[in-house]
Parts: C-alpha cells; sequence; structure tokens
C-alpha cells in the first residue's frame, strides 16, 4: 500500500497528544492507533514501530519549523519562533527526550539549526564569502552544537525563562556580540 | 505553444464579446471602455477591474449580490483611469461606488484617478485596497508582498451581500477592510504563466519542481523544492498560513481553493481533500468552502489556498448568499 504523509503525520498527532500523560514506553501502537481513529493495520504501512515514528516526529518537525522557514522569514524570526515551538511542546519533548533509545532529537535539531545559522551568517555579514567556508563551518557547528544543548536543558527544567526571553539571549548576547566585534 | 486566438492584440475584446454573446440575458457591455457592468437601480455600486489575464476574474464576478461592474484592460494591464471613470459613472445610483482593487502600484495609480475624477464631478467614491497574498518581497527584507490575489473574490461575494441589502458606503468599506485584515493567501507554481506575444516567463522551473509563493504576473515565490505530491503543497502552505495566524482548535476560517490557470478541477478536489485531512487533524471550524479556477495567472499551473479568519458569523451568511455572477 502507498504511504500517505497526511496519514503520517495524524499517526504522529496522535502519539503526541498521548505522550502529553504517558511515558513512552506505556503507549503502545494499538492506544495510537485508537486515538488516531485509524486502523492498528495502517500504523505498519506506515513506520515500522514506534521508536521509528519518534524519529519521524524529530526529523519532520524540525524540518518544518526551523528549515522550512530560511528563506520565507528572517533568521531572528525563526529563532524566536523555534523556542515558541518547544515551549508549546515541552510535555512531549520533556517525555521524548527520556527515552533512552533515542538520539534522532539532536541529529535533526543539530542539521538544521545548521542551515538557519549560516543563513544568519549570510544576513549579518551580507556576503557570502567562500574563502571563509571552513571558518563558516566552525561558527555554525559551535552555535547549533550550543543551541542544541541549550534548548535540552531549557527543556528539561521546564521552559522556566520564556521563549521570547531565550530568543532574545540568543541573538542579543550571542549573535550580534560576535558581530560587534568585527 | 498554442494559443486558440486570432491575434493577439484583440484577445480582450474578443474575449468580452464572447462573453457578452453568452450573458447578455444579465449584463451590460461598453466596447469602448471594456466594461462589463449590470444595471443599479439601488444600492452602492461595486466596480473591480484590472489587467485581463486573471479569468473568470473580474466579470465573471459582475452579478446580482456581488459586483455591479468590472473594468478590464490588456492583458496584466490595468484599464485606463477614464475606463473607470466611465464605469462609475454608468453605475451610481446616487447611493456612492465603492472601488475594489487589488494591491498593485500602477492599479492604485489609475482607481486613484478615477477616484478623483469622480469626486471632482460630484460622485461619492470609495476605495479598499486587497492585500491577501503573503509571500515575500523578496529575502533581503523578507517583507510581506501583500498584492491583491484570490482572495479579492471573497471581498467581492461578502462585500457584494452586503450591499445587496442596502448597507451604506461608509460602512461597506469598513466591512471590506475588516474582510481584508483577515484575508490569507498562498500559491505554489508546477509551471509559469506563458502569455502569447511575450512567452519567456519571469523564472523557469524544472520539470520536477514547484516554486512556493508564486504571484499571479510573474512574481517570484520564496523556494524551490523538489515535488512529491499534493500531501506536499498542502502541507507546506498550511504550515505557513498557521505560522501566521497561530490558530487554536475550533477556530472559524472560510477556505477558498484555486486553480491558477491551467489546472484541473480534478486536481484541485484532490489537493481540497488533502486540506480537508490536515485542517480535521489541526480542528479548525472550515465554515465555508469553496473549490475552482476563480482568480488565475492566465495558463499558470498551479493552485492557491486562501484562508479567511471569520470574525463576524455574518461573513459566512454572506458567502452563502445567491447570486447570479456567472463564476461564482
Amino acid at each position: 500500500m502507498d504511504q500517505s504523509l497526511i496519514t503520517k503525520k495524524i499517526i504522529a498527532n496522535a502519539f503526541k497528544s498521548l505522550m502529553q500523560k504517558e511515558s513512552f514506553v506505556k503507549i503502545s501502537v494499538s492506544e495510537i492507533m485508537k486515538t488516531a481513529d485509524m486502523r492498528r493495520q495502517t500504523f505498519y504501512y506506515h513506520f515500522q514501530d514506534k521508536y521509528e515514528l519518534l524519529e519521524w516526529v524529530f526529523k519532520t518537525e524540525s524540518k518544518e519549523n526551523i528549515s522550512d522557514l530560511i528563506g520565507y522569514e528572517r533568521w531572528d524570526i525563526i529563532m524566536k519562533q523555534i523556542f515558541i515551538y518547544f515551549d508549546r511542546e515541552q510535555d512531549f519533548y520533556k517525555n521524548a527526550l527520556a527515552v533512552s533509545e533515542q538520539n534522532g532529537f539532536i541529529e535533526y535539531l543539530y542539521s538544521n539549526l545548521k542551515s538557519l545559522f549560516s543563513r544568519a551568517l549570510d544576513d549579518i555579514y551580507h556576503t557570502a564569502d567562500k574563502e571563509n567556508l571552513e571558518n563558516r563551518n566552525l561558527i555554525t557547528s559551535f552555535l547549533s552544537h550550543g543551541l542544541v544543548g541549550v534548548i535540552k536543558d531549557w527543556i528539561q527544567s521546564g521552559c522556566e525563562i520564556s521563549p521570547e526571553a531565550m530568543a532574545e539571549y540568543m541573538y542579543t548576547d550571542l549573535l550580534n556580540k560576535m558581530h560587534d566585534k568585527e | 505553444m498554442k494559443y486558440i486566438q486570432n491575434n493577439p492584440k484583440h484577445n480582450v475584446e474578443a474575449m468580452l464579446q464572447g462573453y457578452f454573446f453568452e450573458r447578455k440575458q444579465f449584463i451590460n457591455y461598453d466596447s469602448k471602455y471594456r466594461i462589463i457592468h449590470r444595471n443599479n437601480k439601488s444600492q452602492v455600486a461595486l466596480i473591480s477591474g484590472g489587467g485581463s489575464g486573471h479569468e473568470p476574474a473580474h466579470f465573471g464576478y459582475v452579478g446580482d449580490g456581488m459586483l455591479t461592474a468590472s473594468v478590464n484592460g490588456a492583458v496584466f494591464v490595468p484599464p485606463s483611469a477614464e475606463a473607470i471613470l466611465e464605469a462609475i459613472k454608468k453605475t451610481d445610483a446616487g447611493k456612492g461606488v465603492l472601488l475594489i482593487v487589488k494591491n498593485f502600484a500602477s492599479d492604485i495609480a489609475v482607481f486613484s484617478q478615477a477616484k478623483k475624477e469622480a469626486e471632482q464631478i460630484g460622485h461619492i467614491v470609495e476605495m479598499i485596497i486587497v492585500t491577501d497574498d503573503h509571500s515575500i518581497e523578496n529575502d533581503i527584507s523578507y517583507k510581506k508582498r501583500h498584492r491583491g490575489v484570490a482572495g479579492t473574490i471573497l471581498v467581492h461575494k461578502i462585500v457584494g451581500s452586503y450591499a445587496k441589502e442596502g448597507v451604506a458606503l461608509a460602512d461597506l468599506k469598513i466591512i471590506g477592510n475588516n474582510v481584508i485584515d483577515n484575508l490569507y493567501t498562498l500559491g505554489v507554481a508546477l509551471t509559469p504563466a506563458r502569455l502569447p506575444g511575450n512567452e519567456t516567463p519571469s523564472y523557469t522551473l524544472d520539470d520536477d519542481e514547484v516554486y512556493f509563493g508564486v504571484g499571479i504576473h510573474g512574481e517570484e515565490g520564496y523556494r524551490k523544492e523538489p515535488y512529491i505530491s499534493s500531501e506536499q503543497l498542502a502541507i507546506e502552505l498550511i504550515n505557513k498560513l498557521r505560522r501566521l495566524n497561530n490558530w487554536v482548535p475550533y477556530e472559524k476560517y472560510a477556505l477558498l481553493v484555486n486553480g491558477l490557470g491551467s489546472t484541473p478541477l480534478m486536481e484541485q478536489y484532490v489537493f481540497a481533500n488533502d486540506l480537508r485531512r490536515l485542517f480535521n487533524m489541526e480542528q479548525l471550524d472550515i465554515s465555508f468552502v469553496k473549490v475552482g479556477t476563480h482568480l488565475t495567472s492566465y495558463n499558470m499551473q498551479g493552485i492557491s489556498l486562501t484562508l479567511l479568519k471569520i470574525v463576524d458569523q455574518q461573513w459566512i451568511e454572506a458567502l452563502n448568499q445567491p447570486t447570479d455572477a456567472s463564476h461564482w
């Protein structure tokens, strides 16, 4: 049977809503599909198991909330949006980060943030100087690894600081200061 | 490329004659000024128009409960101020005139000029400017482009319905602007438009590519991407509109799915079905749905998605009122 992207999204949506209140280990495929109002078999047309589903959520949501916005919104607006997104979905992520058999969260968030920071450097310096590529890779890698860690800690501490303030710290205290030194 | 035409210079004139041939029991046609209009004795006159090439907009919306007149320019070129002034004279029944203009600098220039001249000879004229295009100007400023595109049709319908009920000009202007403030459109192209006499499109797309955020006169979009499926298009456009609206479950919207010229209805309904599933997942209350080829970019293959956030339940009633406009 052909896969449907929207069916995947509906399954993921049901799964995320269950993850608001239950731990990952307790959630069964039957329960997910009952919540999604679909046949249990449909799950297996789209995912091997709930681990693959969890990975898919990490992958899809970081792409849709970061990379897909590049070119449509300015990088600082996207940054703010990332914090707003994680704040809204914090119960899901707190739960998801407790699943030990996964590292997709870090992997996908990192690669999408790297694209974002690359674009941010272009916008800040108004140049895509090829000679600086190595340096640029180092900067975007540093910032992306850093921000993944910041977001992880922030989620695990219950998003105490507001998403707007988090975004503000990121670009006034980090990126703009970098720019000032130039 | 082949076109069903004789002389491209006379296409607009020939098209309007052909339309009048079909609809002469319902409408009038002024061939000198290229105005399609209906008789108006009792209400505020609603006039729209602009360049041709967006059919059935706008003459297809001249009818009872919608527009009083459509003033039609050459392909992608606005009509003259003189023609708009003529339309005002023909349709003003003493209750005033509301001009509904898509936000393009050249359109606003001629409609403003006509408004000024009409006021000098005693007409009362107001203008509303439709700005529903939420693509971006460019990726330096990231400013929203705010041109007037497919959502204009919903403005025609809602304001048209209120005008028929006898609502006064000043109030129609307020209602129209309120609708416009809640109107969001984004389109996607599978191929650019190719015009008779000017076949070089302003951008090119590979066979397997789509372009999100394109305009209706060859304006560029915000991202090219390899094409996968209708679902991919629906997800991308809804994600962007969700970003702009920050909607929450149970909010009410009206939906317009619009073919951009060469998109078969089957494909438009396939796309509409994807939207149905996504809105259902988002738990939005889609209180009104319209699917079809309504405001085009000549022969572009592509589709646009318009959402109107319903802040007044009467808008839904206005959208549902009957009209005899040929293409609503």
